[in-house]
């Protein structure tokens, strides 16, 4: 086995390689542990261990092609970013090219060249499937063991061991002469994958499929480095700075991230279960696992395929309570608990369990910390109980966040909601996809053919590689042939054309067809004749045309903006009528098989809608079908409001008893869904919304009707939360739960827009008379809007009445800061308050937060938030600028700097 | 307990009630000691939303157990699951120690006549006593409550399946328990089930009662009202008690708690602009693109849990109130009240929504 080291020893080799005629190409990479033990012909192997070191830190540094060179360590093993798949296809591309020939003695030769000796002709990529797949049958005409040959495309999981991947073999009967002691750098090898793991050359071993090229596309361009993720850039971030606030628990030294809970004797991250919810397919599982295996955590999965033996808490506790390392390994484990929504092993309770016992370690921690200091027995007892402490980062996969079984979880977990990548980025992404596998220029696909095609996914990535694939592939072979006689990409129908058995075309192509204008030229007979031919054996998918039609059929009417309703009256009539024929047919319970082949009368009647709007008109298919590809706006996002509709219904429709500061509160909802989002929330939405400060003068009804819906959204949970921004070093603010949405109908003004302009230097309000309100300060909430800030200069914006509450709180907050001012002013001598109040006040104000944190700190013994961080980072902001954001509920909601000063002036 | 003054200033005994005295009297008589307690009867209680019946079953049933001492309203909500083949639904149980509430019809209609079958039929087969509260008073004629009530909310909207369910075990169960149904109109409710109730149809308060309601709520918050507001508010409201007071609490926190200006604005709910904003658009604009811009309306209306039906006899009264002032001829109306019909049925046997309201209004844009 050889090993080169640079490129100039790879091109000698292959000049060697030419001198002698019998050469052997795997592509790929050939498993060389089968093969020295396998085949007798063996008698050199030259592996060629590709490695890129991504270290995405120094990623600028990387240097794409010349990094040739073997780089197995343990510490490459845990750091490293895995050779992103797509660039080493490339770089395989560029590099090589095959010639596969067959070899009258049954055996196989294939001759592989550099590039850059130019000796050798250029073969596309389809061809090499092509020739792939004549290798392959001379392989098996050989009857030789086939298990010695793998046409390897990729590794099949993203495991640690990328760096065996490319691996450039070759064998033939002759003797080692390559300029080289082969066996020594096989020895080399062996001794150097000892030091790594023996399983994973085993897990290694690739599958029938793989080595036919048939491999699952889902698998195949599974993204294998944090860079290759599409999309969730934010929440990336997110995800990344929680695991790094577990490395100082998990054995690793500390970080920057480490001092944002300080109370914690770990300083981990406040809650410790990372819930993600997102919708099926859009990676959720893969972002884990890639971000995990980044931070150089080990994942232990637990879902619904595996059964617990015995003890689950037992089993639970081990993962998570025991120290690092195991099997004398230095991988750290972290729990990933999936489809958590669906726990069939009685999880939930386990964790909510352990999650509970932890609390109350952590708060005795803290308890003991503040009160001995550092006696000896207080540390003994603290290091004793800082060993039942949690250990392992925990995350939570579920696609139904509103599931009953998660709300006892849910309120230890961090709550990340996944939204689906854009259009944008999914194509791009199957573009990229479609133009490796098929050897085409991206420019040449049909984008909005693509876009159509990840519509009807739903946006489901793993959907839509599935279907692509088997709508393609299927048939690769006839592709590739058709691609070489000019199979046009570019041509809109052509990429749901392909050929399979059964169905000569996909449904959506039949849609094409229906809605062709040119078929208005021709016999109305002879078409529905065809049309229906075609249309029989689309039964199953009526549903999608008929859906997919109405979501489009006026658009298909030219000048909609002036044409007359009455212009096409009867065909309307005729379309809604057969609608509710089908709406009848689809509903109906008794399923009768004869009668619902009559639903393809609807779906005529779409096509004779489309022939009456265009007959005798010649319009030009191009425009149409774009009308018709721009389709769809309505659906996704309608399913969208309607769950968090949804969810935030039950949501006050929940019982809830909870203990809150000072007061009980047995809030309860007797209202009907109906009354709720009739007359309910659009009213409270309507309420929270608005700019307390300018609509009441009077302070003390103000603080009454403010505690009131603080109680109300407290109950409910609506929380703000308060995210730093990781972009701008600033903080976002967001109504959680979406109570905004609830009446926001985006084609409509908000009520009552007609305030005033905001005024910003209302003098300070009497203090505070309504106990309740003193004892709020303590709540976490109340902190949490402690931070938040009015925008409130343009009131006419829906977006300046959102932060009342912040506003209003801040006030208080400010007038806190006033008492504590005036109590210092005791102590201190009058110079030193004198030259304290010409500070500006905004200084004054964050100091004076500050300390107020630290005092009220051993009170609540645990701390809520990492306050204090916080304020500090803001206080390194030369301005204190604070951005606010809005839900998207608000399209034109802006983003605007306020200054601290502009608030407390 | 809710914090908002609609639920602040509900009523809670029988005295409280404002409104429709006579219903109150009745129920005064059904509850009063002079009587056997335990021979109320069944009650299927009937009337426009937000007019009260629920306030006033609970004002009842607080009389009945626990003499005015306000022990019923110590509610807790209870979750109860439900297996039906393998599937676990899941139904919020209001209860308090003498009754519980239960909104049958959140199941699903095919599933919820599991809920009488079982949760009824659990708590009929088991005998109750309650000693009423102030029972220690010389009062001895007060007799001990042999019954637990059953208040089940959303009546209207239970399956045909569960209300014959229901009407054996009304029979069958009547030592145990009574049964109090809500609903807004009677007419799904099947004859069996009528006859077996007693009847009680509870009308909204006209506007000199609703005057009343809003003008006491106010003197207690010191809020400012003026006549033109109460009479804006009334239009809006139409009688709907809880709509008027959430109205009036919005309302009041935004005009500083003076509502008494001559040319205020009633603000109504979203989605009611909604509706104002299609019939506006499809009277003005009679091009294909309307129907496009009311589509994405109609689907924003769904997706915010407002019932296609609402929407489409919010539409028709809109018509009708508005029919002057647009200059609709009569037969136009007729026609779009005909039009509103059929796809009211339509809508009712079939179950996709948005195909039936565009059929509708299609058809409205093209007589109007």
């Amino acid at each position: 086995m050889g090993i080169f080291d640079n490129i100039e020893d790879t091109k000698l080799l292959q000049n060697n390689q030419i001198a002698r005629s019998e050469t052997t190409l795997t592509y790929g990479e050939l498993h060389d542990k089968n093969i020295t033990n396998d085949t007798q012909n063996l008698t050199s192997d030259l592996p060629k261990v590709v490695n890129r070191d991504y270290n995405f830190e120094n990623k600028n540094s990387e240097k794409l092609n010349d990094q040739i060179h073997v780089n197995i360590n343990e510490k490459c093993f845990n750091e490293n970013i895995e050779l992103e798949r797509n660039k080493a296809d490339f770089l395989n591309e560029k590099t090589i090219d095959v010639i596969p020939t067959k070899n009258s003695n049954n055996n196989k030769y294939i001759s592989f060249l550099k590039k850059k000796t130019g000796s050798i002709t250029k073969l596309k990529k389809r061809e090499i499937y092509l020739r792939k797949d004549n290798i392959i049958n001379s392989l098996k005409d050989s009857k030789l063991e086939d298990e010695n040959f793998y046409f390897l495309s990729e590794d099949n999981k993203f495991t640690k061991h990328t760096f065996n991947q490319k691996i450039f073999s070759e064998f033939g009967k002759s003797e080692s002469n390559y300029g080289m002691n082969v066996a020594e750098l096989l020895n080399q090898i062996d001794l150097e994958k000892d030091t790594t793991e023996k399983e994973d050359t085993k897990l290694d071993l690739p599958s029938e499929n793989e080595k036919l090229g048939a491999k699952l596309w889902v698998d195949k361009y599974k993204p294998s480095n944090f860079l290759d993720i599409v999309g969730h850039e934010e929440n990336k971030m997110h995800i990344m700075r929680w695991l790094k606030m577990w490395s100082l628990s998990t054995g690793g030294c500390s970080n920057q991230f480490c001092e944002e809970n300080v109370n914690d004797p770990y300083r981990r991250p406040e809650k410790k279960i990372l819930m993600i919810e997102g919708k099926t397919g859009i990676g959720k599982n893969l972002l884990i696992e890639i971000l995990a295996s980044n931070c150089g955590y080990n994942l232990l999965e637990v879902n619904g395929s595996d059964r617990i033996n015995g003890n689950v808490k037992q089993w639970l506790s081990n993962i998570i309570h025991t120290n690092s390392s195991v099997l004398g390994k230095k991988a750290i484990n972290c729990l990933l608990f999936d489809e958590a929504s669906n726990d069939i092993n009685d999880i939930n309770a386990n964790l909510v369990d352990i999650l509970k016992q932890d609390e109350k370690l952590t708060n005795e921690c803290i308890g003991i910390s503040f009160k001995n200091g550092k006696k000896n027995d207080a540390q003994k007892k603290l290091s004793a109980i800082k060993n039942k402490l949690i250990k392992k980062p925990i995350f939570c996969l579920t696609d139904n966040l509103s599931s009953r079984k998660l709300a006892s979880l849910k309120p230890f977990c961090e709550i990340i909601k996944l939204k689906q990548p854009s259009l944008d980025d999914i194509s791009s992404h199957i573009q990229r996809i479609l133009s490796i596998e098929l050897g085409i220029d991206p420019d040449d696909i049909n984008l909005p053919n693509i876009n159509r095609f990840i519509e009807i996914c739903n946006g489901d990535i793993r959907n839509c590689l599935n279907n692509l694939q088997f709508d393609i592939i299927d048939d690769s072979m006839n592709l590739i042939k058709s691609v070489n006689q000019d199979l046009n990409f570019s041509d809109s129908v052509s990429l749901f054309s392909f050929q399979g058995k059964d169905k000569k075309k996909s449904w959506l192509n039949i849609m094409f067809d229906l809605f062709e204008p040119s078929n208005s030229q021709k016999d109305l007979k002879s078409i529905t004749h065809n049309l229906v031919k075609e249309l029989e054996k689309h039964e199953l998918s009526f549903n999608n045309m008929i859906q997919l039609s109405f979501d489009n059929y006026p658009n298909l009417i030219p000048n909609m903006e002036n044409t007359s309703l009455l212009k096409y009256e009867t065909d309307l009539n005729a379309i809604h009528d057969s609608l509710f024929f089908w709406d009848l047919m689809s509903n109906s319970s008794d399923f009768n098989i004869r009668l619902t082949s009559y639903n393809i009368v609807t779906v005529l009647q779409f096509f004779n809608f489309n022939y009456n709007i265009y007959k005798g008109s010649s319009k030009s298919y191009k425009k149409l079908n774009k009308n018709l590809i721009k389709l769809n706006v309505w659906n996704p996002k309608f399913t969208q409001v309607r769950s968090d509709v949804k969810e935030l219904i039950s949501f006050f429709k929940r019982p809830y008893k909870i203990k809150l500061l000072g007061f009980e509160t047995d809030f309860y909802n007797n209202y009907t869904t109906k009354q709720l989002c009739q007359e309910f929330l659009p009213v409270l939405s309507s309420l929270v919304n608005s700019d307390f400060i300018n609509c009441i003068k009077k302070a003390d009804k103000r603080d009454e009707i403010i505690l009131e819906i603080w109680k109300i959204l407290k109950t409910k949970e609506i929380n703000f939360i308060k995210k730093k921004n990781t972009f701008s070093n600033s903080f976002d603010i967001f109504l959680s739960r979406n109570i905004s949405l609830i009446n926001v109908y985006n084609n409509f003004e908000n009520i009552s827009s007609s305030q005033n302009a905001f005024k910003l230097n209302e003098p300070a309000i009497d203090p505070i008379k309504n106990k309740q309100l003193e004892n709020l300060k303590k709540d976490t909430l109340y902190e949490r809007l402690g931070l938040l800030f009015d925008s409130g200069y343009n009131s006419n914006n829906i977006s300046s009445r959102y932060s009342f509450t912040s506003k209003k709180f801040e006030e208080f907050n400010y007038k806190s800061i006033e008492k504590a001012r005036a109590t210092k002013r005791k102590l201190v001598d009058t110079d030193n308050t004198s030259s304290q109040l010409n500070e500006p006040p905004n200084k004054m104000a964050k100091k004076t937060i500050t300390r107020q944190e630290q005092n009220s700190l051993s009170s609540l013994m645990r701390k809520p938030t990492n306050l204090n961080g916080d304020i500090n980072n803001t206080q390194q902001d030369d301005e204190g600028r604070t951005w606010i954001k809005f839900k998207e509920g608000f399209s034109n909601a802006v983003k605007k700097k306020v200054t601290w000063d502009s608030l407390f002036s | 307990m809710s914090y908002l003054w609609v639920d602040k200033y509900r009523p809670k005994t029988l005295d409280d009630l404002t409104h429709s005295q006579e219903i109150t009297t009745k129920l005064e008589n059904l509850s009063s000691a002079s009587s056997n307690i335990n021979n109320i009867p069944n009650i299927l209680i009937y009337g426009p939303n937000g007019a009260g019946k629920k306030t006033r079953v609970l004002s009842l049933l607080n009389k009945i157990y626990c003499q005015d001492s306000n022990q019923i309203y110590k509610l807790k909500i209870d979750v109860r699951q439900f297996k039906v083949n393998s599937k676990t639904l899941e139904l919020n149980v209001i209860s308090s120690p003498y009754h519980i509430e239960i909104t049958p019809s959140d199941l699903g209609y095919s599933n919820d006549k599991i809920v009488i079958q079982e949760l009824i039929k659990e708590l009929g087969s088991t005998s109750h006593q309650f000693t009423p509260v102030n029972s220690s008073n010389a009062n001895s004629n007060i007799q001990s409550v042999k019954f637990k009530t059953i208040v089940i909310n959303e009546a209207n909207k239970l399956s045909k399946a569960a209300q014959h369910a229901l009407r054996r075990t009304i029979e069958k169960y009547s030592k145990n328990i009574r049964i109090i149904m809500c609903c807004e109109t009677l007419s799904n409710i099947i004859d069996p089930i009528r006859s077996r109730m007693l009847n009680v149809r509870l009308s909204s308060p006209d506007s000199s009662e609703f005057k009343k309601i809003i003008e006491d709520v106010s003197t207690k918050e010191n809020v400012a009202l003026g006549d033109v507001f109460i009479q804006k508010l009334d239009v809006l409201c139409k009688g709907n008690i809880r709509l008027g007071l959430l109205t009036l609490e919005n309302m009041a926190v935004m005009q500083n708690m003076d509502l008494s200006s001559n040319d205020i604005r009633v603000a109504k709910p979203d989605w009611m602009i909604c509706i104002d904003k299609i019939c506006l658009l499809a009277l003005k604009n009679k091009t294909v693109e309307t129907v496009l811009t009311i589509r994405g309306i109609f689907y924003d209306l769904l997706a915010h849990c407002i019932p296609a039906e609402l929407i489409l006899q919010k539409i028709v009264e809109w018509i009708l109130e508005n029919a002057e002032l647009v200059k609709l001829k009569q037969e136009k109306i007729t026609n779009v009240i005909y039009y509103a019909s059929v796809f009211d049925e339509r809508m009712k046997l079939g179950s996709k929504d948005i195909f039936h309201l565009e059929g509708f209004i299609t058809k409205m844009i093209l007589e109007i």
